[in-house]
């Protein structure tokens, strides 16, 4: 791989990848870390990476590390550090949009990552297993019971509206 | 005779709580109950399991369950997992319960929207055209020789010798030089010695067209060229005052004249320095060539595959240029005559 179609990867690639990271981590700068990560370790091994599968290393790369990011931190459990949204209940919503963001927030990391990986970047669901490392019938279980979830959290907010 | 014993009772009592066993073989299985009274417990133990089998047959939620079928189908729709058949069921079950519509449309809502989200900072990821060289620990090495060789050389050829040293871009801030010199008067083998004794400080003052004015301020305010004595005296001092600005003496190469008489009378320190200089780089030109064909074939050697010298001749057969070819790189000199 030239610099050129490396630096290529990064006009088409970055800003789903960071949407990806970003609404998995909540955190802006925990987010461009590991983007920075990500391609440093794919510029690292950009010559390994078979052509056409570029954007599947890159998502696969990040989302292991927020995976591991996700796991340090509860770990470590510092308290300072928890999102308290994630906690509590609001029904002051003004949208569809933020209903939905505040049930994926709920959601498992698994779960929330293949759903991503569904809705925001049209993966197969063989694609999103080679992703996440799961097998395919395990990407579906978690798709289902994900959006099973957020049916069902949609439906509490109605009833409370 | 009994098939029935206490190895194998247990399919039998198996088989007659399943009502699989035929009137005989009942028969023969309660005589042997009869006579093994302590299994009897295992029979009603058999009996109860059944009991639990009924009572699934009136569970209450069985409504749940079968809308629990139904979201699998509307998840599985949403997905594009469904046959036609399947989709055709889900349709029916949906016409016939409202609420499976109210659920449907809610599942409908579960399908994130992207959001559009832009990385600022894509700059930073790419990495700039240029080409990546590896440097090897050998490749390191000969540069380190050939700097030593390319650039030092005129100092290890003449030590003794301070005019040696490369005056093409010779700074001359003398700010702390102050250069005394003892009875030996200044005159250097390379320069015309009738022409090139510096005058003295001493010589300077009496030969002053100013008397009064100090020796020290003259010089150093003016660059007042030094007096060119053509009687060296016993006792002379050559002070030279430090320049008040950093000067660079540039020398290009001129042709070597043999006996060049110079129609000044007087010649400033730079001047002599760079009449020296150019006079010794173009006497030790072909000299120093060949030295260094001679390091870039030992270094050559010492590297061995990764190394060669390459020279070019001209018509005549004279070497006019080579070059030294280390891995991807190549330094090439020019052998000037």
């Amino acid at each position: 791989m030239t610099v050129s179609e490396f630096n290529k990867c990064v006009d088409d690639y970055s800003d789903g990848l960071y949407r990806f990271v970003l609404k998995n981590t909540k955190d802006g700068d925990k987010a461009k870390d590991i983007m920075q990560d990500t391609f440093e370790k794919f510029w690292h091994k950009k010559d390994e990476v078979q052509p056409g599968k570029e954007k599947s290393y890159l998502f696969t790369t990040a989302y292991h590390a927020f995976i591991d990011d996700t796991r340090k931190a509860k770990k470590k459990g510092n308290f300072s550090e928890v999102v308290e949204s994630n906690f509590t209940y609001s029904n002051q919503y003004t949208g569809l949009q933020e209903v939905l963001e505040n049930a994926l927030n709920q959601l498992p990391a698994d779960q929330k990552s293949v759903i991503l990986l569904r809705d925001y970047e049209g993966y197969a669901y063989d694609e999103i297993a080679e992703i996440t490392g799961l097998t395919e019938s395990q990407v579906k279980v978690y798709i289902f019971r994900g959006r099973k979830f957020l049916q069902q959290f949609l439906g509490s907010i109605e009833q409370v509206l | 005779m009994s098939n029935i014993n206490r190895n194998n009772y247990e399919a039998f009592l198996l088989d007659y709580v399943e009502q699989n066993l035929t009137a005989e073989l009942v028969a023969e299985l309660m005589l042997f109950l009869e006579q093994n009274p302590d299994l009897k417990a295992e029979l009603e133990a058999f009996e109860n399991t059944s009991f639990a089998l009924e009572q699934l047959e009136t569970f209450e939620h069985k409504a749940d369950l079968k809308q629990a079928a139904v979201e699998e189908l509307m998840i599985a729709e949403l997905e594009g997992l469904n046959t036609a058949q399947e989709t055709a069921q889900l349709n029916e079950a949906i016409k016939a319960n409202e609420a499976y519509a109210v659920l449907f449309a809610r599942y409908k809502k579960t399908i994130l929207v992207p959001e559009q989200v832009v990385f600022s900072d894509k700059n930073s990821l790419k990495h700039k055209d240029t080409k990546v060289v590896p440097i090897y620990w050998w490749v390191s090495s000969a540069a380190a020789v050939l700097f030593v060789v390319f650039t030092l050389n005129p100092f290890v050829t003449d030590n003794n010798n301070l005019s040696s040293v490369d005056t093409r871009m010779l700074p001359v801030d003398n700010a702390q030089a102050l250069i005394k010199e003892e009875t030996k008067e200044v005159s250097q083998p390379s320069v015309n010695s009738s022409q090139s004794s510096v005058h003295s400080s001493q010589s300077s003052v009496n030969n002053n067209k100013k008397p009064g004015i100090s020796n020290k301020k003259q010089v150093t305010s003016n660059h007042q060229p030094l007096n060119i004595n053509h009687q060296p005296s016993s006792k002379k001092m050559i002070e030279i005052e430090p320049y008040k600005e950093k000067e660079y003496v540039v020398i290009e190469p001129v042709e070597l004249v043999a006996e060049e008489k110079s129609s000044k009378e007087f010649l400033t320190v730079s001047e002599v320095l760079k009449k020296e200089a150019q006079k010794r780089l173009l006497e030790n030109e072909v000299t120093t060539s060949s030295k260094e064909l001679v390091a870039a074939n030992v270094v050559a050697k010492v590297l061995g595959n990764n190394a060669e010298v390459e020279t070019t001749e001209d018509a005549s057969g004279e070497v006019k240029e080579y070059a030294l070819n280390i891995g991807g790189f190549s330094f090439s000199r020019k052998i000037r005559k």
